[in-house]
């Protein structure tokens, strides 16, 4: 899709969604011609000046072979680990743990104790360091419990979260309606 | 030649080191970045410089580019990385200087309708209260109109992962304006 066929795909848009775009297009700061101008030298002036950024084939096979060997030590790492074989306490990726049965064991540690997770006060610290990216609609719960039961713990890389969280996000897109429901 | 023809046709041209292709592959999509730019950088300066920061690193990294894909959905991704990182160094630059509070954002003049400047500004301010990940969706949905798929693909990250983020970002946004009504 370009600017000159701004045609968008419709179905995907809600009415809240089509509000919302109206607003940001009413409210966009436009760009004078003048400015306009000098961004279009500078992008031939970009092609001038910059050197076409790329790696020859050899240095893309010599990164995939790195990139390669790196996750190879990380596994062999990994399985000696103790408590390798457990589902908690650990990223799903990580430990080579399907996301989904991560929350079979969270469903189970709930049920099991018949508590909420929500409730819990140590979900707390998790949800305000990292920005509540567990909150499904502003309501603790589910992910709160998938952070502390499965996430890759405090202080780590922030690529690793945002990467627990995707799977999570999706995991939870892929159950159905009455299975959501059952966590709730 | 239909658009997304003639966009594979100067994708490969600059490819193949036709230099000149390359201001005419982005001169239809420079508004938009400049927009997009505009939301998060903290005046119109800064917006601009986002946006040729934005130029080097569409070009450096045109390899990238998945053709077939949204051209528009990769640059749009590249100037909201860009702009976010110029706004970062902004504001560490301002703490050291001790200037005292940020300019009233992009665009907004002593001319300009009070209201559209006050809704701007409260956008801003939103987007910029976000997690990273659901501003740049956002900001790829309302702003620049994409669709989930093409947003999915520009952030590396699935179809789902992006409704979710434009599902939360939606009802902060939602919030956020109706509090500062």
């Amino acid at each position: 899709m370009s600017a000159g066929n701004d045609k968008m795909n419709r179905d995907d848009w809600s009415a809240d969604d089509q509000d919302l775009r109206d607003l940001f297009e009413t409210t966009a700061a436009q760009p004078g011609a003048e400015t306009l101008e000098r961004l279009t030298a500078r992008a031939a002036q970009v092609a001038r000046e910059t050197p076409v950024a790329g790696r020859s084939q050899w240095q893309q096979w010599a990164v995939g072979a790195l990139i390669a060997a790196a996750a190879v030590l990380a596994l062999v790492l990994l399985a000696g680990l103790p408590g390798a074989g457990s589902n908690v306490g650990k990223s799903g990726r990580t430990a080579g743990v399907a996301p989904a049965d991560v929350i079979q064991d969270y469903r189970a540690l709930v049920d099991a104790a018949n508590i909420s997770v929500a409730a819990d006060e140590s979900a707390e610290p998790f949800a305000e360091q990292f920005e509540d990216p567990f909150v499904w609609d502003e309501e603790p719960g589910l992910l709160d419990g998938l952070a502390l039961l499965a996430g890759p713990g405090s202080g780590d890389d922030p690529e690793a979260w945002d990467q627990f969280y995707d799977e999570m996000l999706e995991e939870w897109d892929d159950l159905t309606d009455d299975e959501q429901a059952a966590f709730e | 030649m239909n658009e997304a023809q003639r966009e594979k046709a100067l994708v490969d041209a600059v490819r193949r080191g036709q230099g000149e292709a390359f201001a005419e592959l982005v001169r239809p999509h420079l508004n938009l970045l400049y927009r997009l730019a505009a939301r998060i950088c903290l005046d119109s300066a800064s917006a601009e410089d986002a946006v040729q920061d934005a130029l080097v690193a569409i070009y450096s990294n045109l390899e990238r580019y998945q053709p077939g894909t949204s051209f528009k959905a990769f640059a749009s991704a590249v100037a909201v990385s860009k702009a976010r990182t110029l706004r970062r160094s902004e504001l560490r630059r301002r703490r050291r200087e001790e200037q005292g509070p940020a300019p009233a954002g992009v665009g907004a003049r002593p001319d300009e309708e009070l209201a559209a400047a006050e809704t701007r500004e409260r956008i801003r301010r939103a987007l910029n209260s976000m997690p990273e990940k659901r501003r740049n969706v956002a900001l790829l949905r309302f702003e620049a109109g994409l669709s989930y798929g093409e947003i999915g693909d520009s952030l590396g990250i699935s179809e789902a992962s992006a409704r979710v983020h434009a599902h939360l970002a939606r009802n902060e946004l939602k919030t956020r304006l109706v509090e500062g009504a």
